[in-house]
């Protein structure tokens, strides 16, 4: 077990620098500069900014100085706020970036696991038909939908919550409904199906005769064969949360580092750009590593050598 | 053409019709009602996006992109079935014209990815060895990355246009059909009529093109329509974001963003596109499930 992590982790490195060489790739290959902007800039004073941030040397060259500093974890300087290090902007960003993604992913497990356990062992009732109603309902309605409702309602009509902004606990709510709904109904779907699918195998039947309780038999059993799909729809789930999170970001004016990427990508702002896609690269690869495991332990069938 | 039964038992000949797994699939489908009323629904809405503009514009003289600022924001009225406005432009018009933006955009972006995907998924699980681990590896990767980040980084470099977010949706979003394709190459280039075809001599190419992908176009067509709905989505996320179709070309996604900025005063230019949205993705989502039992008669509930 601890050989397969360590294994697995040593297989980041090769893949963390595909991605840092093809973000730098992309970035760079891209036609326009982060200096190019309404105002003209004299050609004097653009070099001088192009030497600042070494903008003047070859490519090649470029990119072993970006990864010498990566190694130093320097992400370099933001060209667009040029007071401000791109450490310093992940830094006050990315907390809330994960508060949000974490609130959602609490609120997509509870209500999608209840939901897809509901669905299953009242089958083909009116409380499954319900749940998986409401699931497809849900994996219909956009965020950017969902979102504005949600503030017309809860915050303008009812005043329960702040409509934006960040703060305390309040301000995370609506945001983190609006992000894990998706999930939810995608998890209660997976849920579902997950425990149909073992409703009628032997270790199920097994527990049956042994004279287990119907309700050890469902948590204990069924529902974690049930759970597997689940687990491994993780891994997505929680970059589609990092995805979404740039829209629902913007839609409560949260200060968290989506807005700030899509600027980014439209400034060219070169270092910001690559290391918003590395750093949630890698806290995707790692999240991945964790859902192998917890798959691992989940089911006895696997075993890591 | 008919094949006479090779009658063993003096003479009676009973055809029986084979049940093809096509055959059996429309049967499956046929009865459940929620997908044959999605199934409509599609064809009602991409039919009304397609002609309506038209025919709006042709009856009342309202197209999507004149402005009439003295006219606008008006709530629903007969003139404006789904009001006007900021700019007083009718929005059924616009709408409409956005829906047929969304259903464009999610039929060829799902339909180039489902092509990549089913290609790479099929050379690679064929080729098998060292040529499949390295070309897995990839989509791995791939998978793992925040993929949006990907195509909002594509769509700003190669600029605006209707085609190149199609093609930048579709150039990520094949990992999953590469995934569905691979496996189930995996089982089928073991069997008998393969093996049959390689010592017949035939190229490889021939192999996958003719024989393998034939046999996996059942669950490439489940993927590919539960993939046009996430398709259309991404497109309205882009779009949101201000980074799709450009204004004055409407696309559900614009108009929503529009919508929610006002929605406080003028509701109806948020709940007639969200609107819009939300049934095209339940049926459409609705339809993928339908098939997907019909075609996978092993999830038969």
């Amino acid at each position: 077990m601890i050989g397969y992590i360590l294994r697995r982790l040593r297989g980041l490195v090769p893949t963390t620098l595909v991605i840092v060489a093809a973000s730098f790739a992309l970035v760079r290959l891209a036609p326009g500069s982060p200096f190019t902007s309404e105002k003209e800039i004299p050609p004097q004073i653009r070099r001088q900014l192009e030497a600042r941030y070494g903008f003047d040397r070859p490519l090649p060259e470029q990119f072993l100085r970006y990864v010498g500093h990566l190694l130093r974890g320097d992400l370099g300087l933001s060209t667009k706020y040029p007071q401000r290090s791109v450490n310093e902007i992940i830094a006050d960003g990315f907390p809330v970036t994960l508060t949000l993604a974490g609130v959602a992913l609490v609120w997509a497990l509870l209500v999608g696991i209840t939901a897809g356990v509901i669905g299953a062992i009242r089958r083909n009732t009116i409380w499954d038909h319900a749940a998986m109603a409401a699931a497809l309902v849900g994996i219909s309605v956009p965020s950017f939908v969902l979102g504005p409702l949600l503030v017309l309602v809860v915050s303008l009509r009812w005043q329960l919550l702040p409509p934006a902004g960040w703060g305390d606990w309040r301000h995370v709510i609506l945001p983190g409904l609006t992000l894990g709904t998706l999930s939810a109904a995608a998890i209660a779907r997976l849920t579902r199906g997950g425990m149909l699918e073992v409703v009628q195998s032997d270790f199920i039947r097994t527990a049956r005769a042994k004279g287990l309780s119907e309700r050890l038999v469902v948590w204990r059993h069924m529902l974690r064969g049930g759970l597997l799909p689940v687990v491994s729809y993780l891994g997505p789930a929680i970059a589609g949360l990092l995805t979404g999170s740039v829209v629902v970001e913007k839609i409560f004016n949260l200060p968290g580092i989506g807005p700030y990427f899509v600027d980014a990508a439209f400034n060219r702002d070169y270092f910001l750009v690559m290391g918003i896609v590395l750093l949630d690269a890698l806290f995707l690869l790692v999240m991945n590593l964790a859902v192998d495991i917890v798959y691992g332990l989940l089911d006895p069938r696997i075993r890591y050598r | 053409m008919n094949v006479p039964a090779a009658s063993g038992d003096g003479g009676a000949t009973t055809l029986v019709a084979g049940s093809s797994l096509w055959a059996d699939a429309w049967r499956r489908l046929r009865r459940n009602r929620l997908a044959v009323a999605s199934a409509v629904t599609i064809l009602a809405l991409a039919c009304a996006c397609l002609a309506g503009p038209w025919l709006i514009a042709a009856t009342w003289g309202h197209d999507e992109q004149s402005q009439d600022l003295a006219s606008g924001p008006r709530p629903p009225s007969w003139e404006h079935p789904f009001g006007t406005d900021f700019y007083g432009r009718d929005l059924l018009v616009r709408v409409l014209a956005g829906g047929r933006v969304s259903l464009t955009v999610g039929l060829l972006a799902a339909l180039v990815a489902a092509t990549i995907g089913t290609l790479y998924g099929a050379v690679a699980s064929y080729a098998g060895g060292l040529i499949d681990a390295v070309m897995m590896r990839a989509v791995d990767v791939l998978y793992a990355l925040p993929y949006m980040f990907l195509v909002i980084i594509l769509v700003t470099i190669l600029g605006k246009s209707l085609l190149l977010v199609f093609l930048a949706l579709g150039a990520v979003g094949w990992l999953l059909t590469a995934r569905v394709v691979r496996g189930q190459v995996l089982s089928l280039k073991e069997r008998e009529f393969i093996l049959a075809a390689r010592s017949l001599g035939t190229p490889a190419h021939d192999i996958v093109l003719r024989h393998l992908i034939p046999n996996v176009i059942g669950p490439v067509i489940v993927t590919f329509t539960l993939s046009v709905p996430s398709m259309i989505l991404q497109e309205a996320f882009l779009s949101f974001l201000g980074l799709g179709i450009q204004a004055p070309r409407p696309s559900l996604g614009a108009l929503i963003s529009d919508g929610a900025g006002q929605m406080l005063v003028f509701w109806w230019t948020l709940v007639f596109p969200g609107g819009l949205m939300a049934v095209l993705l339940f049926a459409l989502n609705f339809l993928g499930d339908g098939l997907r039992d019909a075609l996978d008669p092993r999830l038969e509930r």
